[in-house]
């Protein structure tokens, strides 16, 4: 992605050769497999994918808040300083105030027992942005800016006296109360509403934009990354196999995987008798990967060559594609 | 305090600043472990009437455990005087009339209950020289203080251990703690405490090996360990278990993504939810603490109440037994009582029931 947005600007999240193990009865897992990006400030990427190619695991590396057990080998560098292997402390000051994490279930993701005030000015608190009353009017002012109808009264409620949809609005009043530089969102609508979805996803557009913060939002919903973000990057298997400019990406796929998860989409005008083209197959599981590409069992398109070797995730037209076989312009749908 | 640019009216904050200063001020008071402020004051009305409405829900349960426990101590065959040695007819039957067994049950059991709303006991039917009032009156506070100092011994200890053993989970610290929480478990007080005596009473000779003299603190330790033990390792696995619950539940990866110390975040994102089911447990286990314990009394002589359950059922000393069963009953009740009101300052979805 670095080749091809030419800004003179360096990026404010770099990720590097990043890999994300488990330890696993014979052979390690590997929940991301050397993956590289780089995002911008004041821009968004979408991360998609299935569930289980990794793309919930690179993004909460970020934080630092991969599982205890998980080992990660390669780079995140958040304007500039390295993150992985960096000291809890140093990691823990990062956490909230330079980078805020917004969680798919606001149902679990907020502590019960906590009134809303609490659960926001402890952030400011913990990295001394503001104490005591100060604190307050901050939490306070940041529920208007997510429109929490009756902002004074949730201050001292809890959330299960909140809907869902209110909930995850505090949940991302949480991630920017200290205006961090990046937000990690995981698949933010994911546990809500439909009619709610709309409504959180502006916000988060709303949000980001106004403050400048870039934006790392993981979903497995292209019409929600469709939405938000300037720039895509699909995952398989824990790598990514394609990546460029939302447009290009959603309109123009150049990998076999893209094309057939943008094949599979319905919309409200798909004719009802005819079967949804789904990608056959199933995802690879935790245990050891196929060789070449993640993809290739699934791909009416692989080659001998698919099977063997992993294709690298090169440069063409206006995005990234690790395919030895890619589609084609005049093939795209 | 003056008005912020980013708000339009500062007056609401000023009124949630009051309501949340003296809340914080008497929930401080109530549980200095939480950093948050409960939502008490501006509910107390609330607060109040719901602990009295459960205060008066309490009544059927006790009028039943009483109306219950009468019936079942005089099913059980054999009677008071009912001795190795026979009585004379005569002088049993005299008995009978002088404690009033020679009436229709009903009428027993309505002039106990007479007795009972004036605080009045009965005589003990086999200590002939004692009222069960005065028997309690002496066995209690023996019993209060011995219960009272195991209790805090293992809360005291139980739970700092039980996070520590989470906090340490499989590693060395951890087994070492659950193989001893074990062995609390299943080694009862009847083999401890006699082993207890043996060791530090006799081989040792650091303490009394049993004995009650007011003002003698040294004669406490064994007994209170002694009785402690049990809830103490019951008490370690039960915090263990669950804390690891509360840190495995996502909104601990919240406070983490926050950025707070992981003081802050064990003291309060951790531990009041995982304390909810450890106080469930702890009501009825102080009960039964605080009423004293057979085998920890006998072992090291103390005069408590511990005794009075089995000796009276054994000697079919009615009114003793009675005694005892509503000093339990009472504790019981009493305790789930302000258990299930400091569940509501842990968990504020408990904290009234939702009105429909």
């Amino acid at each position: 992605m670095r080749s091809i947005r030419m800004s003179s600007e360096a990026p404010l999240l770099a990720i590097e050769a990043l890999a994300i193990e488990f330890a696993g009865a014979a052979a390690p897992l590997r929940a991301v497999d050397g993956v590289s990006l780089a995002l911008w400030p004041g821009r968004s990427l979408g991360l998609v994918g299935e569930s289980g190619a990794g793309k919930s695991q690179l993004a909460l590396a970020v934080p630092g808040l991969t599982p205890r057990q998980a080992r990660l080998t390669g780079s995140i560098r958040l304007a500039g300083e390295e993150l992985v292997g960096a000291a809890p402390a140093r990691l823990r000051r990062l956490r909230g105030a330079r980078i805020g994490t917004v969680f798919q279930d606001p149902s679990t993701a907020l502590a019960p027992h906590l009134t809303i005030g609490t659960q926001l000015t402890e952030v400011l608190a913990a990295h001394a942005q503001a104490h005591g009353a100060a604190a307050r009017r901050a939490a306070l002012a940041m529920l208007e800016r997510v429109r929490l109808p009756d902002a004074v009264t949730r201050l001292g409620q809890y959330p299960h006296e909140l809907s869902g949809g209110l909930r995850q609005r505090v949940m991302l009043a949480i991630a920017l109360i200290a205006r961090p530089a990046l937000v990690i969102a995981d698949e933010p609508t994911t546990a809500l509403d439909v009619t709610v979805e709309a409504g959180i996803l502006e916000l988060l557009a709303e949000l980001v934009r106004g403050e400048g913060t870039a934006l790392l939002l993981v979903s497995h919903d292209l019409a929600v990354v469709a939405g938000l973000c300037d720039e895509i990057a699909v995952m398989y298997a824990g790598r990514i196999v394609e990546s460029g400019p939302a447009r290009a990406v959603l309109t123009a796929p150049a990998h076999p995987y893209t094309a057939g998860l943008l094949a599979a989409r319905l919309t409200l005008d798909s004719p009802l008798d005819v079967p949804v083209a789904a990608i056959p197959g199933n995802p690879p599981g935790a245990g050891p990967r196929p060789a070449g590409c993640g993809f290739a069992p699934r791909c009416a398109r692989a080659l001998e060559r698919c099977r063997q070797e992993v294709p690298l995730l090169l440069a063409r037209d206006h995005g990234q594609v690790a395919c030895y076989a890619p589609l084609a312009p005049a093939e795209r749908p | 305090m003056s008005a912020s640019p980013l708000l339009d009216s500062p007056q609401p904050i000023a009124r949630f600043q009051t309501r949340l200063q003296a809340r914080r001020a008497f929930a401080a008071a109530l549980r200095p472990l939480f950093a948050t402020p409960g939502n008490l004051t501006g509910r107390a009305p609330r607060l109040l009437r719901y602990a009295l409405g459960r205060l008066l829900g309490t009544v059927p349960t006790l009028f039943a455990v009483i109306t219950l426990a009468f019936l079942l101590v005089r099913l059980a065959p054999g009677g008071p005087f009912d001795q190795e040695q026979t009585l004379a007819p005569e002088v049993k039957a005299n008995l009978d009339r002088a404690y009033g067994l020679d009436r229709p049950l009903p009428e027993q059991y309505l002039r106990y209950l007479r007795g009972l709303a004036h605080g009045d006991l009965g005589p003990s039917m086999r200590l002939r020289d004692f009222t069960v009032n005065e028997l309690i009156a002496v066995g209690l506070p023996v019993s209060l203080t011995l219960g009272g100092l195991a209790l805090l011994l293992a809360v005291g200890a139980g739970i700092p251990l039980g996070v520590l053993a989470a906090l340490r989970r499989h590693r060395a610290a951890d087994h070492l703690l659950m193989g001893l929480a074990v062995a609390g478990i299943a080694i009862p007080a009847y083999v401890t405490a006699p082993l207890f005596a043996l060791w530090f009473g006799i081989h040792l000779r650091w303490l009394p090996v049993a004995g009650w003299e007011p003002g003698r603190p040294s004669d406490l330790v064994l007994p209170v360990v002694a009785l402690a033990l049990p809830t103490l390792a019951y008490l370690v696995r039960l915090v263990r278990a669950s804390v690891l619950e509360v840190l495995s539940q996502p909104h601990v990866r919240t406070a983490e993504a926050k950025g707070l110390s992981p003081a802050v975040i064990l003291l309060r994102h951790v531990l009041p939810p995982a304390l909810s089911p450890v106080l469930g447990y702890l009501g009825p286990a102080a009960a039964a603490i605080l009423t004293g314990s057979l085998v920890v009394e006998t072992v090291f002589g103390l005069p408590g109440m511990g005794r009075f359950l089995v000796q009276g059922a054994l000697n079919r000393d009615y009114t003793l037994v009675m005694g005892k069963v509503i000093v339990y009953a009472v504790l019981v009740i009493g305790l789930n009582l302000v258990v299930d009101l400091l569940q509501g300052l842990v968990d504020p979805r408990l904290r009234y029931p939702r009105r429909a």
